[in-house]
């Protein structure tokens, strides 16, 4: 797994690439809270080059989504490969979750969301 | 060969230094032998010198007398043989160093009626002896002595004799003329005994083996050690060389044969310019180069002591400076043979040795520290994974693992497995009876690992089978239970589940999918999925709908649930395990009884995943309805 973060005004772009599993789930929870807890409100995680995610991982979006909620914030998640999106949608999260096709569509979700607020 | 501290520090200092000693030694001792031989060789040079010198001078010094009596007489005042003998007895009287002396006037010299006159006085034992020379059977005209300085008309040595009448030495006389109205008159002579003139300067010995000879100015040996030799042999038969360059009254020095004896002997020589005598000094080499010798022998023996000590100096250091490194060396085995007890005492010699033993007692001292705390955290280690094991006991033993589980029941098998990975994870199944014709049954499969895992799971199935009933509807109590589930968590966790009723009599299923992978329904002729209404994991949101499937199983179908361990099993190639694979073998053995479904989709799983592993919990549920059960029962 690798994790690149990139900031785009106020919104934090995060590309995590190739497994998220067991193993790197922890490493990835731990620094996507540790960015909610430094303020992050606005995240995208960007999944282009997600080959794989399990249920382990699935908890950190989810958890991470959980947090940003009381916390007037929003993650949304995008470019998820097709195999990827399966799993999605297998454990359901498509329907609790902020699910784009692509970045650009991340971003104007999120400026949508933003404006009014 | 072992290299030790002691066998390099005599390889490396020991023998170096043994070879730079043993040349300066050596170097030293032939030096010096050479000096002092060339001391030696310059010391009988000048014995030789001084001692010629010494019997020139004393022969110079009588010279003077035979010339004072010619000229005693050729004042004329003595005209009477007594006057004439008389003054030859005072001077023979007043002149010690002479043996005799003598007046020989030419024929009818001194008394024109007297032929011969020639009066002699020697020392006898008890005073002048006088003798006439002038007797019938002795006719001095005819001798050298007489003759010589007569025809030369200056004085002259006579060439050495054995005076066998007088004195019984060898004597050797000087003869000078004197005149009268400037004619020839006659000769006065003085005798001298050779052995006075070496008594007078030097004995005949030097040192120990040495000696001083004399010969003549034939060569002849006038003193010599071997007295049978004197006037008997010359220098030229004893050694040539020696006798031509002593004959021709040179000065020098040879290194030759002894003339007396069969050995080498240093040779000084130098002529005695009076007389015709020639001097010779001669040492015995042995002798000559004693003092050599025994100069080089002590250097030797210095250099030998020197080497010794500094041999046994690096013996010392080597021992000293060794003794510590292999109590240190010792010490260190028993260390790494576990003795964590032992201590040096830093009193080696050198500093280095001293720091290395500190070094070593600390590293003992931390090792030993260390190993406690390793020793402690072990023990913490081992006691939490005892904990953890007796987690994972717990949780196995939270899944019925007998079976046939229902062994009354005709209707329907079930067999479930659930092979944990190492690390304790989430997953479960579980069966029941709600009543007696409906069954509950279910699979699940808790995100995460480790204890949370674990106990979200334990949660989950107490909740689960709480909650389960066929009086309300299927997704409420879902509902109930995700509301209930979500309320307990904010961790993220969440369960996918596979939620189903089976009416054993009937065969109607009821089933909710709460992002669970799908079951797969085996049928007689065929194997699908069972899609169904999909919903949200349970517990990762509250207040969510759910909706339930109801399917009727044919006598003989069989359905067969599973987590996604399975599919998600991996190789070594980082392979995914598939659902398509699992299709084909579900097709292999879809018909067999359940427990070799379940335990053959295993063992597939398992060949599939070679020596990789197991990364995650592997859950798999096989339940056939066989039919209804026999109305007699």
């Amino acid at each position: 797994m690798q994790i690149k973060e990139s900031k785009q005004g106020n919104v934090l772009i995060l590309t995590v690439s190739e497994h998220l599993d067991s193993a790197t789930s922890t490493i990835f929870e731990s620094r996507l809270l540790g960015l909610i807890d430094r303020g992050e409100r606005k995240i995208v995680i960007e999944c282009g080059s997600l080959e794989y995610v399990n249920s382990a991982g699935l908890k950190v979006f989810l958890l991470a989504a959980k947090r940003l909620e009381p916390l007037g914030g929003k993650l949304v998640l995008c470019a998820l490969a097709p195999s990827v999106l399966m799993i999605f949608e297998m454990i359901g999260f498509t329907r609790i979750m902020k699910i784009v096709p692509s970045l650009d569509d991340a971003l104007k979700a999120l400026g949508d969301e933003a404006a009014p607020a | 060969m072992k290299v030790t501290l002691s066998t390099r520090l005599i390889t490396w200092v020991g023998i170096p230094a043994a070879l730079v000693l043993g040349f300066v030694v050596w170097n030293a001792s032939r030096r010096s032998f050479d000096r002092v031989a060339a001391q030696t060789e310059e010391l009988a040079r000048l014995m030789a010198r001084s001692s010629a010198a010494k019997i020139e001078t004393e022969l110079s010094r009588v010279q003077k007398i035979p010339e004072m009596i010619g000229r005693t007489l050729e004042t004329g005042q003595f005209d009477t043989p007594a006057k004439v003998e008389d003054f030859l007895r005072q001077v023979v009287e007043k002149n010690p160093e002479i043996y005799g002396s003598c007046v020989a006037f030419k024929p009818n010299g001194f008394d024109p009626n007297v032929n011969a006159y020639a009066p002699y006085f020697y020392r006898g034992p008890k005073g002048p002896v006088f003798q006439q020379l002038a007797k019938p059977d002795y006719n001095y005209f005819q001798w050298d002595w007489y003759r010589l300085p007569r025809d030369d008309g200056h004085s002259v040595w006579t060439e050495p004799y054995f005076d066998e009448g007088g004195g019984e030495a060898i004597m050797i006389t000087y003869s000078a003329p004197f005149r009268r109205d400037d004619l020839f008159w006659g000769i006065a002579t003085i005798d001298i005994a050779i052995s006075q003139l070496i008594r007078e300067g030097q004995s005949v010995h030097i040192g120990r083996g040495g000696y001083i000879f004399i010969v003549s100015k034939q060569g002849r040996f006038l003193t010599f050690p071997d007295e049978k030799k004197i006037m008997q042999a010359t220098i030229q038969d004893a050694n040539a060389e020696l006798g031509d360059r002593m004959r021709a009254e040179e000065s020098g020095f040879l290194r030759a044969r002894d003339p007396w004896q069969d050995r080498p002997a240093w040779i000084a020589y130098a002529p005695v310019h009076a007389g015709g005598l020639s001097l010779a000094v001669v040492y015995p080499e042995e002798e000559a180069l004693a003092g050599a010798r025994h100069l080089r022998n002590e250097l030797l023996t210095t250099g030998a002591v020197g080497l010794l000590g500094l041999l046994g100096a690096i013996f010392f250091v080597a021992r000293t400076s060794s003794r510590p490194i292999a109590e240190l060396a010792r010490a260190a085995q028993l260390v790494a043979d576990g003795d964590l007890e032992q201590r040096l005492s830093a009193t080696a010699p050198t500093e280095e040795v001293r720091n290395l033993m500190t070094a070593f007692n600390k590293m003992t001292r931390d090792l030993q520290m260390r190993m406690q705390e390793l020793r402690y955290t072990t023990t913490v280690k081992e006691r939490f994974e005892g904990e953890l094991n007796a987690a994972r006991s717990i949780q196995m033993s939270l899944v019925p693992k007998h079976f046939p589980a229902f062994p009354g029941r005709t209707e329907f098998d079930v067999h479930a497995l659930l092979r944990p990975a190492r690390e304790i994870g989430g997953d479960l199944y579980d069966f029941y009876f709600l009543d007696d014709e409906w069954l509950c049954f279910l699979i699940g499969d808790v995100s995460g690992k480790g204890v949370p895992a674990a106990l979200f799971m334990a949660v989950t199935k107490t909740l689960l089978k709480a909650s389960s009933s066929r009086r309300v509807p299927m997704a409420e109590m879902i509902a109930h239970v995700n509301d209930e589930l979500c309320e307990q968590t904010d961790s993220g966790m969440f369960v996918s589940l596979l939620y189903a009723h089976l009416n054993t009599r009937t065969g109607a299923l009821e089933f909710c999918n709460a992002g669970h992978p799908a079951p797969y329904l085996l049928g007689a002729n065929n194997t699908r999925q069972l899609t169904g209404a999909k919903n949200v994991a349970v517990g990762a949101m509250s207040a969510l709908d759910f909706q339930s499937t109801a399917v009727q199983l044919s006598p003989g179908d069989a359905l067969f649930f599973y987590t996604d361990g399975v599919t998600e099993a991996l190789d070594r190639s980082d392979h995914f395990y598939s659902c398509t694979r699992l299709e084909c073998v579900l097709h292999d053995v879809g018909n067999l009884p359940v427990e070799k479904i379940t335990r053959g989709v295993v063992r597939d799983v398992r060949t599939f995943c070679g020596e990789r592993e197991q990364s995650d919990d592997i859950s798999v549920m096989a339940l056939r309805w066989v039919g209804p059960a026999n109305s007699g029962d």
